[in-house]
């Protein structure tokens, strides 16, 4: 079977426009949002738990199981930490420097999230975290790793 | 409507190839009608869909947990993205394996349900009949995917009646 015949799609002015101009942030949200139901759908897959096993779990309706899992969910922490622990795993969230730091300079802390969920130990999992500000003439600003446990 | 399927490069990439529906008479998709009628009421909620869009062509794919598939009683493979539940903005697509997307057009979703709003039952209708007419043409061979899976191949002309 050969390719099609290619018809021709005007450029959209309005769509590259709106590409090029969004926000960084509003967009990692988006991205963050989709990673987080498809970290969540992968865990309950591998686990062998429907979105009805779940909420049953967690005393909540199947429906907001699935949007949860849709991504179009802005999760809150206890929520996050809810789902870990009627999944018997626990959260980590660990900040990473981001990949393109060099061009950001600015008084913004930039920061990079991504949630493992990992299986529980005896005890609760010390929470590694980094972070860093960017602006070379501000002493708070410097680069820092900072990290904290909780004990439980 | 005589149509054609057109790649949107600019969404494609290693997670899924998205294609739409460009009418013969014009020269902008479904799509492109959808972004442009809605940006200025639905700014941020359009700019949160071109987002999952590019993020699901570029990296994660037609994932069945972010597709909406076959729910509402929609064709088999006919999808819809929304956005967040208040606003209720619906755009349809047809998924085919988990490495290509075809996205029509869509709305705001204004009545109680889908069948009491003509023009999105029009966009929906679109999707389903596509769905059946790709599934038609599978069977007599002409229309197919690359081996990659990320290529519509064949006769990609339709008409919706």
């Amino acid at each position: 079977m050969t390719p099609p015949m290619k018809k021709e799609r005007k450029e959209n002015l309005l769509l590259k426009k709106i590409r090029e101009n969004r926000d960084p942030i509003k967009k990692k949200n988006v991205q963050f949002r989709i990673d987080t139901a498809c970290a969540l759908d992968d865990l309950m897959q591998s686990k062998g738990i429907s979105p009805s096993d779940l909420a049953k779990k967690l005393g909540k309706y199947p429906s907001e199981i699935s949007k949860w899992l849709s991504g179009n969910q802005n999760f809150t922490q206890e929520v996050l930490l809810d789902i870990a622990h009627a999944l018997d795993f626990e959260l980590e969230i660990p900040f990473r420097k981001r990949a393109d730091d060099k061009q950001e300079l600015n008084l913004r802390i930039h920061f990079e999230v991504t949630i493992n969920v990992e299986k529980p130990n005896e005890k609760f999992i010390p929470t590694p975290v980094t972070g860093r500000a960017c602006q070379e003439n501000h002493q708070m600003c410097k680069e820092s790793g900072v990290s904290y446990s909780t004990g439980n | 409507m005589k149509y054609t399927l057109v790649k949107i490069e600019e969404y494609s990439g290693k997670g899924a190839s998205i294609y739409s529906i460009l009418p013969d008479d014009k020269d902008e998709t479904l799509l492109d009608d959808f972004i442009n009628l809605h940006y200025d009421s639905f700014t941020e909620e359009i700019e949160d869909i071109i987002d999952t869009i590019e993020y699901i062509g570029f990296e994660v794919g037609a994932r069945t947990n972010i597709i909406n598939e076959g729910k509402g009683g929609l064709y088999d493979g006919v999808f819809d993205v929304r956005d967040k539940p208040d606003i209720q903005l619906r755009l349809y697509g047809f998924k085919y394996r988990s490495t290509l997307i075809i996205l029509g057009g869509g709305g705001q979703k204004t009545t109680r349900t889908i069948q009491e709003d003509p023009n999105l039952t029009y966009f929906q209708e679109i999707m389903k009949d596509l769905s059946k007419q790709i599934d038609e043409r599978i069977a007599e061979n002409d229309f197919g995917v690359s081996e990659d899976g990320y290529e519509l191949l064949g006769n990609l002309d339709f008409e919706k009646k």
